[in-house]
């Protein structure tokens, strides 16, 4: 088991190549120079010209993949020509509520869709399962921004219970900084949580009408023994795969809350760095983010390991 | 007899003395001020910036040389006064004993610093009204002499602007690149943290030398980038003040009645910009079929919820400048399909329109492809990043586009000469008149304001007779705020000037 988990972080070094070089090309294929963000329409050719060279930008794509592979590995990511700000302090400031948003959104998904899945398959066909069906189907199909907005608008402008917007760091008071992250994490959690219900529910009653199960039924174990020892463990490895897969998803929608509900995150920082041509913060970004899915899914790989004892094996 | 009369005038004028001492001693001195906005600033630097909104926090931190006052007109900020010595020499009188927020004096050399500064092209400043500028000489610690490359009397102008702004030479120096994240100026209110995106805040400067100018013991920008949960923060008290309210949320929050509401006329305008440097915009009668055939007053109801002015040309009606007499072109379908005829295109054409990802750019875009198709004319939408557009717009490989332009322009050579002088800064190998040219160079050289006034009329008059773009309209500015906020002026240009501003408690 040992040697298979190395060998699994082993390979995220190459991962980790690919990703940045497929991502820096095709930033570079993107039109729009970021010399002219920089510099403005006012400027002279030679200025541009100029501006270019010292950024590098007149180079071959090579050329300046490497440039900035052999500074991002002695840990520099370099400096943003857009603001001025060095990029590891720009992702620095914006990583901890990214992380927080992203922790609580997956708790709340995995054990809101851990228990709606879990009432649905208890009695498949009963009405606490086609109500399980319905609030999983609203889930999966209202789009994140709409119900954002919703939520502000009702708990917070309307009930006055939670702050609409904000972020509170937990350093200046743990209760606000949770109160601030009630909604936001709300609506990361909701689809998320919706897919994993819907898989939940699947893999348990698929498990639960295996001839092995029957078989621990008619020895006589309790059946709070068979759920746990029996039905759970082996519905578990396909409930891990879609966590896996959700983590990954959850970036992607992290722009769109945090724009929502103003939380100084990564994903803001992603999309005003890819639409200001600010390469060098975009690249630092998407480094971080193939860790984060990279992490996450060596997690989930030890997890299966964990489940099931046949995956060692392999 | 005459005693009495001088005891009666002694009274009047003592009472009114207290009268004014007592409206002075209403302001409250303390509080927070939470102002909210869409769009973070990019840099605090002033000198290196373009945006707008950048404005509604660089003017607490920094002073300009020359100020606007509330009606735009040129009032002393660090200059006290100011003289033009000939044609091409002014000579500027600084006040004494301000300091920069690090505890270093401002003075002439600091000045001098500054405006090289901006003309050094390492710094690649954005501010190219100093280009005029040949050099700063110091003619003691506060005097200053400006020798320009060109005759100009728009100087003071142009140091109320970006370039008037006084950075501490010795903070840049220190701080080198990170001085647009730790900016330090000689403003009412000094910097004190910046959280990326999420907030900024600033607090009084102690020292500073207008006691009239800096209430508040802090401001609080906060970043909340959708507008509409802005405007929740607003309405729930989270934050006190916002400017730029999106038109859709005006009527409502003026209804609520719980907040003030204020909107004046502005001085930007939404626009299609024509390349008329190249076909089919370089056929002055294709561009005025073009302008003949919108419906300004229905697209400023129907988009922008009928907070603006239809435009008649580039001068808002909110400009000293504006002539009363030029009215927006009435829709008049005929009269354009005559046009057409007249430059050969009577079945109309085909052009593609640059459209900015911007939500209003891409709804001005699509009314007015509905109202050019009925002349005949299709318009191709191709909706783009701002910075792809930028590209094309630059390279002028664009045949139209939908953009703003922003009311930066307090003075009317702001938005003319860029745009429509040949050699602007904006316009090279698009919209060229010999005659817009001579009227341009002889305003920005002239010195007062009447006659400067007259050589704009007559300029827009030619700019407006060659269409030589299509000016939708003018957007209003706007700002909402809780009621217990007092002091802040709207102005025209929509900068949020915050020196003055207080809390009623």
């Amino acid at each position: 088991m040992g040697a298979s988990i190395v060998g699994r972080i082993a390979l995220t070094v190459p991962t980790l190549l690919l990703v940045s070089g497929l991502v820096f090309s095709l930033l570079l294929l993107l039109p729009g120079d970021p010399v002219l963000v920089i510099l403005g329409p006012e400027a002279s050719p030679e200025e541009r010209q100029a501006l270019a060279r010292e950024l590098g930008t007149d180079q071959p794509v090579p050329v300046q993949y490497l440039a900035w592979l052999t500074r991002a590995l002695q840990g520099d990511l370099g400096r943003s020509p857009r603001t001025q700000q060095p990029v590891v302090r720009a992702i620095g400031e914006r990583l901890p509520p990214t992380l927080e948003l992203a922790g609580l959104g997956m708790a709340l998904a995995i054990a809101g869709g851990g228990i709606l899945g879990l009432a649905a398959a208890w009695r498949p066909g009963s009405w606490l399962d086609r109500l399980s069906l319905a609030v999983c189907t609203l889930g999966v199909a209202v789009p994140t921004f709409w119900l954002g907005i919703l939520l502000v608008l009702g708990l917070s402008l309307h009930l006055g219970l939670l702050p609409p917007s904000g972020y509170v760091p937990p350093r200046e008071g743990l209760v606000a900084n949770l109160r601030a992250m009630v909604l936001p994490a709300t609506t990361v959690a909701a689809t998320m949580g919706a897919v994993i219900a819907r898989t939940v529910r699947a893999s348990v009653v698929e498990v639960g009408g295996e001839m092995y199960i029957v078989t621990a039924r008619a020895k006589g174990l309790p059946e709070v023994a068979v759920f746990l020892r029996h039905v759970l463990r082996n519905a578990l490895v396909p409930i891990l795969a879609i966590i896996g897969l959700q983590v990954g998803r959850l970036m992607g929608g992290m722009v769109i809350t945090e724009t929502i509900f103003a939380i100084p995150g990564i994903g803001r920082l992603a999309v005003d760095s890819v639409l200001a041509r600010d390469f060098l913060t975009v690249q630092g970004v998407v480094l971080v983010m193939a860790v984060w899915v990279l992490l996450a899914n060596l997690i989930v790989d030890v997890l299966h390991l964990v489940a099931d004892p046949r995956i060692r094996r392999l | 007899m005459r005693l009495d009369m001088r005891n009666a005038l002694i009274v009047t004028v003592l009472v009114l003395g207290l009268m004014w001492t007592g409206e002075l001693s209403a302001q409250q001195r303390g509080g927070t001020l939470r102002i909210g906005q869409a769009r973070s600033p990019v840099s605090l630097d002033p000198h290196l910036g373009v945006s707008l909104h950048e404005f509604h926090v660089l003017y607490a931190i920094f002073d300009g040389l020359v100020m606007y006052d509330e009606n735009l007109g040129l009032r002393p900020g660090l200059a006290e006064s100011w003289q033009r010595i000939d044609p091409k020499t002014w000579v500027f009188r600084l006040r004494k004993g301000v300091k920069f927020h690090d505890g270093t004096d401002f003075d002439a050399a600091a000045v001098k610093w500054n405006v090289e500064r901006i003309k050094n092209p390492e710094t690649r400043a954005r501010v190219r009204d100093l280009d005029v500028v040949d050099a700063v000489e110091v003619v003691d610690p506060h005097t200053v002499r400006f020798r320009l490359r060109t005759p100009t009397g728009l100087l003071p102008t142009f140091l109320a602007e970006r370039g008037g702004l006084m950075v501490s030479p010795a903070a840049v120096q220190r701080l080198g690149p990170d001085h647009g994240r730790q900016p330090i100026g000689t403003g009412p209110y000094r910097f004190v943290e910046w959280k990326a995106d999420d907030h900024i805040t600033l607090a009084r400067w102690e020292q500073y030398w207008d006691r009239d100018a800096a209430y508040l013991d802090r401001i609080v920008y906060r970043i909340i980038p959708d507008e509409s949960v802005l405007v929740t923060n607003l309405r729930g008290g989270q934050v006190d003040l916002v400017m730029d309210v999106p038109p859709k949320d005006l009527g409502g929050l003026k209804r609520e009645g719980s907040l003030a509401v204020r909107q004046r006329a502005g001085l930007g305008f939404y626009w299609i910009n024509l390349n008329s440097g190249a076909p089919p915009f370089d056929k002055k009668a294709v561009r005025q079929a073009l302008a003949l055939a919108l419906d300004r007053p229905a697209m400023l109801r129907s988009l922008y919820f009928g907070a603006g002015t239809p435009a008649a040309g580039p001068v808002a009606p909110a400009s000293w400048a504006f002539n009363a007499a030029l009215k927006p072109p009435g829709r008049d379908l005929a009269l354009a399909r005559r046009k057409l005829a007249e430059s050969g295109l009577p079945n109309g054409f085909t052009f593609k329109m640059l459209v900015g990802s911007t939500p209003m750019y891409r709804t001005n875009a699509t009314a007015v492809q509905a109202q050019l198709d009925e002349i005949g004319v299709k318009a191709e939408l191709e909706i783009a990043e701002t910075v792809k557009v930028l590209q094309q717009v630059v390279a002028r490989t664009y045949q139209a586009s939908s953009t703003i332009w922003i009311g930066l322009n307090p003075d009317p050579d702001l938005v003319l000469h860029p745009l429509y002088h040949s050699a602007g800064l904006f316009n090279k190998d698009r919209y060229r008149n010999a005659r817009v040219d001579e009227l341009l160079d002889r305003a920005r050289a002239a010195d007062g304001q009447d006659e400067r006034r007259t050589l704009y009329r007559d300029a827009v008059d030619l700019i407006v007779d060659d269409a030589a773009d299509l000016w939708l309209y003018h957007p209003d500015v706007t700002a909402a705020m809780s009621r217990n906020v007092r002091g802040v002026p709207l102005s025209a240009d929509g900068r949020l000037r915050i020196r003055g501003a207080w809390l009623e408690p």
